[in-house]
C-alpha cells in the first residue's frame, strides 16, 4: 500500500456520497457576496442548537436561501416573478448588472395619438410605425418616424394617407415599406415597394407585386411571395407563430428593387408556410409551417440560404434571448382558461370587454411564460411552467443588455417585463406608477434601438395609444481610483495623522492580523473605495502562512501594493513572518516590499519602550519609509 | 466577450461543485462554511474577468484558502469537534466521520480532503495547497497513521 493512499480510508470517505449537495452559487449571484463576518456570527449562534441536530434519521436536501423567490401578481410598481423550482436552467448572462431602464408613459401629440397603429421597427434612424391613420377622415394607411420614441411625426408626403400600408421592414441600411391604393372593390392592385433611409424621406423604388416583406437578414429585405396580392387583416402584433401564413418562396434583396430567390438547401416541405423573421447573434431565424402542422425555425447567415433547425417544442412567439433565438408560449394557459370559462384571444382582442376577462383569466391562472431557446443543436427550455403570474403577451427583446418583454399589468395597464437571463423576470408598471392617457390596452407592439425602447397598444376612434418608452439611465461616469490606501495594525495606527497628511486613508486596527488585513480589503473592494495604491502592514500579531497573504494579494491583483516588513524584538515569528514578506515581490511583480525592520535596525530610529510601536519619534520616519517605496514605483 | 466569460465559470461551477463542495465539507465539517467558501471562491472567479489562466485550478485553491481562512478564526477548542448547522440535516454516520477528520491537523485534513473526495494526485494537491508534495506526501501518511488509529479504536 502506498503511503500516499489507503483503499481502507478511500471507503470510509464513500460516506459523504449520501450527503446531498446544496446550491452554493448561480451567475446570478456575482454581486456583493454577504458579509463574512455576518454569516459568521450567525452559525455561531446556531451552533449550540446544532448538537441536538446530530443523530437525526435521513437525509434532508439542503434549503438554500439563495434560491429564487415567487411572488404573486401586485398592483405596485414592481413586483418579482421567478420560477418556483430551482432546476430550471440559466443561460448566460453579463456579469455585472445591467444598467437600469426608465419606463414612462407616453402621451403623443400629433396623428399617432388616436391612431391604430399595428406595427413598429427600429431601424437605421429610429422607428418607423404603421397602422391606419384616423385622424383624417379617411381612415386609411398611417407611418409615422420617430428618433426618441416619444415624437412621432406622420409622413405625408408619399401620399401613404391615400393608400393602404403593410407592415414596415428595417434592415442594417434602409427601410421598406409596401403600399397599394384604396380600392373599394377590396383586392389590392399595383402595390409598390417604399423605401427611406432615414425614416423621414420616402420613395417608391419599384412594384411588388405578389411580395409580403417578412423581415431583414442584415442588410438584405427578405419576401415571400404570395400566389395573388392580398391584404393583411390587420393582425399584425408582433412576429408570431399562429399569425397567417404565405406561400413557400423566399426571394432576397438589398434596394427592393432586384430579388433574388433564396435557397433551401435542406428542401422545403411541399406544404410550407412562412411567418416572420427574428434577427439573434448576427444570424437570421425565420419560422412558419413546414406543413400545416409542423412549426419549424430555419436559420440564414445572410438571408440567401437558410437551413431548419429541429423540431420546434411548442407554439409561441419566435422572440430573441440575447444572441439565440426563442420561443415564447404559454402551453398550459388555455387549458386553464378553458376551465375559467374565459374567452381565448390569441390575437388582439376587438373588444373591452374581451379584453378585461383575457388579463383577468391570464393572472389567475397564473403560468409562468415558457421559453425555449436555441443553443445550437436543440431547443433547452429556460423555464417551465409553475406558480406565479404569466405577464409576458408581446414578444421578447433585447435591450440595455436584458430582455424586456410588453406586459399588461393586473390593472390593466400597459406595463414592461424585465430580464436578465429569460428565466426570472420583473415586471414593472401599474396606472399609479406609470399614468397615461391610453384607453384599454390591447395587445402590445414593440421595438427596440440601441438605446430607447417602444412598447404601443393603438389608439382607436375616442381611445389614445399607449406608449411606453423605456430608456437607459445614465450611470454616472466612475471616477479614476487614485487615492492611497493604507491597511495595518497597532503599528501603523502610531502614524495615523502623518498618513492622512501624505494622503491615505488610515485603516488600521489593534490586534489585526492577516485574516482581518484580507476581510478589510475585501470591505473597501465592495464598497467601491479601494484605490489603486494599497500600502500593507500585518505580521506583528500572528504567524505568517503564504496562504494567508496570498488570500490578501489576489485581492489586489494590478494594483500597486507596498508590504512593510515587521519589527519586533524577542518575539519567535517575526523573523520567519519578514523572511516570506521580503520573498513576496518575487511572486508578485505589483508588490514593493518597504523594509521597515531593517531600517529600525538601523539605528536611527526611536520606538516606545516596547520595541514595537512608533511613539512620537517612529511616525515620521515610517511615512518616509512608505512614500520613498512608492515613488520606486 | 463578457458572455463567454460567464459560460467559463458556470461551465467549471457545473463541473467541479459537488466534488469542491464534499471536499469542502471533509475538510471543514461544517456545510455552511462549505457553502460560504465555494460561493465566495465562485463570485471572486467572476469578478477577475480574464486574470485567470486556469480557472479550476484557481476555484480550488480559492475555496480552500479561503475555507481554512474561515476556521482560522473561530476557537481553538472547536477545531475538534466539527459543528453542524441547524438548517442542515446530516446523518449521524457521516457527521461521526467528519468528527473524526477533525482529529487531524488542518493541513492534513485539506491533504486527505483533497485526497480521497477531491481525487488529486499528491503533486496537484501541493499546487492547490501551494506547498511542496514532499510536505503532502507526509501529510499524507501522518493523517493515515491517526486515522488508522482511531478507526481502530472505533467501537463496532
Amino acid at each position: 500500500m502506498d503511503d500516499d493512499f489507503d483503499p481502507q480510508l478511500a471507503d470510509r470517505f464513500g460516506v459523504l456520497e449520501r450527503v446531498s449537495v446544496p446550491m452554493t452559487w448561480s451567475p446570478a449571484d456575482s454581486g456583493t457576496p454577504a458579509p463574512l463576518p455576518a454569516r459568521r456570527g450567525r452559525s455561531a449562534l446556531l451552533a449550540a442548537a446544532a448538537v441536538v441536530a446530530i443523530g437525526l434519521v435521513g437525509v434532508a436536501v439542503f434549503t438554500s436561501d439563495r434560491g429564487a423567490s415567487v411572488a404573486g401578481p401586485s398592483s405596485s410598481a414592481s413586483s418579482t416573478v421567478a420560477p418556483a423550482s430551482p432546476s430550471s436552467t440559466v443561460i448566460t448572462e453579463p456579469a455585472a448588472p445591467p444598467p437600469e431602464i426608465d419606463w414612462q408613459m407616453v402621451r403623443p401629440e400629433g396623428s399617432i395619438a388616436s391612431s391604430n397603429v399595428e406595427a413598429v421597427v427600429a431601424g437605421p434612424n429610429g422607428f418607423v410605425a404603421t397602422g391606419m391613420g384616423l385622424t383624417d377622415g379617411k381612415n386609411w394607411g398611417g407611418v409615422w418616424h420617430s428618433t426618441d420614441g416619444v415624437t412621432w411625426t406622420e409622413m405625408i408626403g408619399p401620399d401613404f394617407g391615400s393608400r393602404w400600408v403593410d407592415r414596415p421592414v428595417a434592415t442594417t441600411t434602409a427601410y421598406y415599406i409596401i403600399s397599394w391604393p384604396v380600392n373599394r372593390s377590396g383586392a389590392s392592385r399595383s402595390p409598390m415597394m417604399f423605401r427611406s433611409i432615414d425614416g423621414e424621406h420616402w420613395e417608391p423604388v419599384g412594384p411588388a407585386d405578389g411580395l409580403q416583406l417578412i423581415g431583414s437578414a442584415g442588410d438584405r429585405l427578405v419576401a415571400v411571395v404570395t400566389g395573388a396580392p392580398q391584404e393583411t387583416d390587420g393582425d399584425t402584433s408582433g412576429p408570431s407563430t399562429t399569425a397567417p401564413m404565405q406561400a413557400a418562396e423566399l426571394r432576397v434583396s438589398v434596394d427592393g428593387i432586384t430579388w433574388t430567390a433564396a435557397a433551401f438547401p435542406d428542401g422545403i416541405p411541399e406544404f410550407a408556410s412562412f411567418g416572420w423573421i427574428v434577427e439573434a447573434g448576427g444570424r437570421s431565424y425565420l419560422y412558419g409551417f413546414a406543413n400545416a402542422n409542423d412549426l419549424a425555425v430555419w436559420e440564414s447567415e445572410n438571408g440567401l440560404e437558410w437551413r431548419r433547425l429541429a423540431v420546434l417544442p411548442m407554439e409561441g412567439i419566435l422572440a430573441t434571448l440575447g444572441d439565440t433565438p426563442a420561443i415564447v408560449g404559454n402551453p398550459g394557459l388555455e387549458e386553464c382558461m378553458s376551465g375559467l370559462d374565459a374567452p381565448m384571444v390569441s390575437g388582439v382582442p376587438t373588444n373591452g370587454g374581451a379584453t378585461d376577462a383575457y388579463i383577468e383569466a391570464q393572472w389567475q391562472c397564473g403560468e409562468l411564460a415558457t421559453i425555449w431557446r436555441w443553443d445550437g443543436n436543440d431547443w433547452v427550455i429556460v423555464t417551465k411552467a409553475g406558480p406565479g403570474p404569466s405577464p409576458v403577451l408581446g414578444s421578447v427583446l433585447p435591450f440595455a443588455g436584458q430582455l424586456i418583454a410588453p406586459v399588461i399589468t393586473p390593472d390593466r395597464w400597459l406595463g414592461a417585463a424585465t430580464s436578465v437571463d429569460g428565466a426570472v423576470w420583473a415586471a414593472a408598471g401599474s396606472r399609479a406608477a406609470l399614468p397615461g392617457e391610453g384607453g384599454s390596452p390591447q395587445m402590445a407592439i414593440a421595438a427596440a434601438s440601441a438605446d430607447v425602447a417602444v412598447f404601443i397598444t393603438p389608439g382607436g376612434i375616442g381611445q389614445f395609444t399607449n406608449l411606453l418608452v423605456g430608456t437607459v439611465v445614465a450611470e454616472p461616469t466612475p471616477q479614476p481610483m487614485t487615492g492611497l490606501l493604507a491597511i495595518g495594525e497597532s503599528v501603523m495606527i502610531g502614524a495615523t495623522t502623518e498618513l492622512r497628511a501624505a494622503g491615505f486613508v488610515v485603516d488600521a486596527k489593534e490586534g489585526r492580523g492577516p485574516e482581518g488585513a484580507r476581510l478589510a480589503i475585501q470591505r473597501h473592494l465592495d464598497d467601491g473605495t479601494l484605490p489603486d495604491t494599497v500600502v500593507i502592514q500585518v505580521g506583528t500579531n500572528a504567524p505568517l502562512r503564504q496562504e494567508e497573504i496570498d488570500a490578501i494579494l489576489d485581492l489586489l491583483v494590478g494594483r500597486t501594493v507596498v508590504m512593510l516588513t515587521v519589527h519586533a524584538p524577542d518575539i519567535a515569528y517575526i523573523d520567519a513572518n519578514n523572511e516570506l514578506i521580503r520573498a513576496l515581490h518575487e511572486r508578485y511583480p505589483n508588490v514593493t516590499v518597504a523594509d521597515w525592520d531593517a531600517a529600525v535596525d538601523g539605528g536611527s530610529i526611536t520606538l516606545t519602550s516596547d520595541g514595537i510601536h512608533l511613539g512620537q519619534f517612529g511616525a515620521a520616519p515610517y511615512v518616509q519609509l512608505i512614500v520613498d517605496a512608492l515613488a520606486t514605483n | 466577450m463578457v458572455q463567454v466569460r460567464t459560460r467559463d465559470v458556470a461551465a467549471v461551477y457545473r463541473e467541479v461543485h459537488e466534488r469542491l463542495w464534499r471536499s469542502l465539507l471533509a475538510f471543514t465539517g461544517d456545510p455552511e462554511v462549505a457553502s460560504d467558501a465555494e460561493s465566495e471562491a465562485f463570485t471572486q472567479a467572476m469578478r477577475r474577468g480574464d486574470e485567470i489562466d486556469d480557472l479550476a485550478a484557481w476555484v480550488w485553491r480559492s475555496s480552500f484558502r479561503i475555507a481554512a481562512g474561515m476556521l482560522s478564526s473561530r476557537s481553538r477548542e472547536r477545531v475538534a469537534q466539527h459543528r453542524l448547522a441547524a438548517d442542515t440535516v446530516i446523518e449521524s454516520s457521516v457527521a461521526e466521520f467528519l468528527a473524526l477528520l477533525g482529529e487531524l491537523s488542518e493541513q492534513q485534513r485539506a491533504c486527505v480532503a483533497l485526497r480521497y473526495v477531491g481525487g488529486f494526485m499528491p503533486a496537484e494537491i501541493a499546487g492547490l495547497l501551494g506547498t511542496s508534495s514532499g510536505t503532502v506526501r507526509v501529510q499524507l501518511h501522518r493523517a493515515h497513521a491517526a486515522l488508522r488509529q482511531t478507526l481502530a479504536d472505533e467501537p463496532r
